[in-house]
């Protein structure tokens, strides 16, 4: 049983991701837009960051999010799974692969696409956690 | 020239005065004095103004004895000064006679006449070349202007490409968030993360969870066409890229599918290196549509071929062949337009969007090539698409 940390605007998103780690035991904490993650994140004890990438005041909220946590000494280890809607042509995910851009581009450990798929999502978090 | 000689002319006649003229002209001659018995002669005014000493007695001691003079013309036309002359000049100064100087009036006139033209020709010369070097300057001013509307128009391009890239993704994610969500509630349900459904309900969750493929497919597709038709910067990146390699991501992608439905696909190779410059992502989109396609018409149990061959001009020809329903003669034009469906394809099956091949198609053009069909209704389909190789 682990904290897990969900930034999505999509409250619809956080149920779904809710519904599905909550039946393996999860508990999972939320906020639907960028504002005091970090202090956020470091006062729920996050085991896992989930990040969602585009928000409706800036299309790269995620990745930025993704770095502040990165930077930041406390967080700085915790795994962070990217979820975004948008993946066309691996947009995201393509760069993702890239390991030389990694670092800068894409600080994440894992990233899946939207729709969730709930065998997928579980076994990916699940590994995560190892 | 590299000493001045000095000259005196004796007569200002006319004759005189020409001869003055043009030797005032030479550099390298000084004429030192004029002399003539009449002080109204022609040529004494014009020595005056040159700074020539005039002297009136045709037999001048003063000449005769300046060390200085090199040469004497005797332009008076009096045969007795010009034997007096000849007799009592210095022996290093020259003497000349009215018919000699006319020769040699004659010489330096042409010698003048040369002169002024290579002058005249010289100037010319230099203005043709300002004029030319005007003419350089303004094609120069015109070149970079153009240059300049021609960058500001490649700006303007790129910040249009800019802005409709960031659309489409806006588009792209305004159409799918909330088609996500949806979705994701779906999988949910269907796989048992809330209460057990019954079998009825279960039925129709599983056809909303196919419509909704449906429509994330159909999304897709039309905004892949979109991006297309755009010379969006994604579209123009080449690259040298194995076939075979492409090939295999895109069959192991089905392998949920094809085992499902217990469809074989078999993969041949003719080279380990089928490397053509392409657009990676594109040429992914081609053979999944041409694979998929394999796969949504092809009956259960049944075989699909995928080959990579070389045709006779060495070009890499990518061929799907599959055992499915076929394609009517009639229909075989119309299954490259947008949106198409024939009844047979829509009966075996209901989740197509009409996009594939004509995304296929546009994809094979944008790479110089197209793709070729044959088919036998009832029986199946070999799509083609030659490639020239790298």
């Amino acid at each position: 049983m682990s904290n897990i940390y969900i930034v999505d605007d999509d409250k619809d998103i956080i149920d779904a991701v809710s519904m599905v780690l909550e039946s393996k035991g999860h508990k999972i904490g939320f906020q639907t837009n960028p504002e005091d993650l970090v202090e956020n994140i470091i006062k729920y004890k996050a085991d896992l960051v989930i990040l969602d990438v585009i928000f409706p005041e800036e299309d790269d909220a995620g990745f930025k999010m993704a770095r502040k946590l990165r930077h930041n000494e406390t967080t700085k280890n915790i795994p962070l799974l990217m979820l975004s809607a948008i993946n066309e042509k691996g947009q995201y995910a393509g760069t993702f692969s890239n390991k030389d851009r990694d670092d800068v581009y894409l600080p994440v450990d894992q990233f899946l696409e939207k729709p969730i798929a709930p065998q997928k999502l579980i076994s990916v978090v699940s590994d995560m956690l190892k | 020239m590299s000493r001045t000689n000095t000259i005196a002319i004796i007569g200002a006649g006319k004759a005189g005065k020409s001869l003055l003229t043009i030797l005032l002209q030479i550099p390298g001659i000084h004429v030192k004095y004029m002399c003539d018995s009449d002080p109204q002669a022609p040529g004494l005014l014009l020595a005056k103004r040159n700074d020539v000493i005039i002297q009136q007695d045709p037999k001048s001691e003063e000449i005769l004895n300046d060390p200085e003079i090199d040469m004497i013309f005797e332009v008076t036309g009096s045969e007795d000064v010009f034997d007096y002359l000849q007799n009592n000049k210095r022996p290093s100064c020259n003497i000349m006679n009215a018919s000699m100087a006319k020769v040699i009036f004659f010489l330096l006139n042409s010698q003048q006449e040369v002169a002024k033209e290579l002058r005249e020709y010289k100037l010319k010369l230099a203005e043709r070349v300002i004029e030319r070097t005007d003419e350089l300057e303004i094609v120069n001013k015109e070149l970079k202007n153009q240059i300049e509307i021609q960058r500001s128009l490649n700006d303007k391009l790129q910040e249009i490409n800019n802005e409709k890239t960031k659309y489409l993704l806006n588009a792209t994610h305004q159409l799918k968030a909330p088609f996500a969500a949806i979705q994701s509630y779906v999988d949910i349900l269907i796989e048992g993360y809330t209460d057990n459904l019954s079998d009825k309900v279960l039925s129709i969750m599983k056809k909303i969870k196919s419509r909704c493929v449906l429509l994330s497919t159909l999304i897709r597709r039309m905004l892949e066409l979109a991006n297309l038709n755009s010379a969006v910067e994604e579209n123009i990146i080449m690259k040298n890229q194995n076939l075979n390699d492409i090939v295999r991501k895109v069959i192991n992608s089905e392998s949920g599918i094809v085992e499902k439905r217990n469809i074989a696909i078999e993969f041949t190779a003719k080279e380990d290196d089928n490397s053509i410059i392409c657009n990676g992502e594109q040429i992914e989109t081609l053979i999944q549509i041409l694979v998929d396609n394999a796969i949504n018409y092809s009956y259960d149990d049944s075989e699909i071929e995928i080959t990579i061959d070389r045709d006779s001009s060495d070009r890499i020809i990518f061929s799907v062949k599959d055992y499915g329903i076929g394609i009517e003669e009639k229909d075989l034009r119309s299954i490259f337009k947008e949106y198409f469906r024939s009844y047979k394809a829509v009966e075996k099956y209901d989740n197509g969007t009409g996009l594939g091949l004509a995304i296929a198609r546009r994809i094979a053009r944008l790479h110089q090539s197209d793709v070729l069909v044959d088919s036998i209704p009832g029986k199946g389909s070999t799509f083609m698409v030659p490639f020239s190789g790298h």
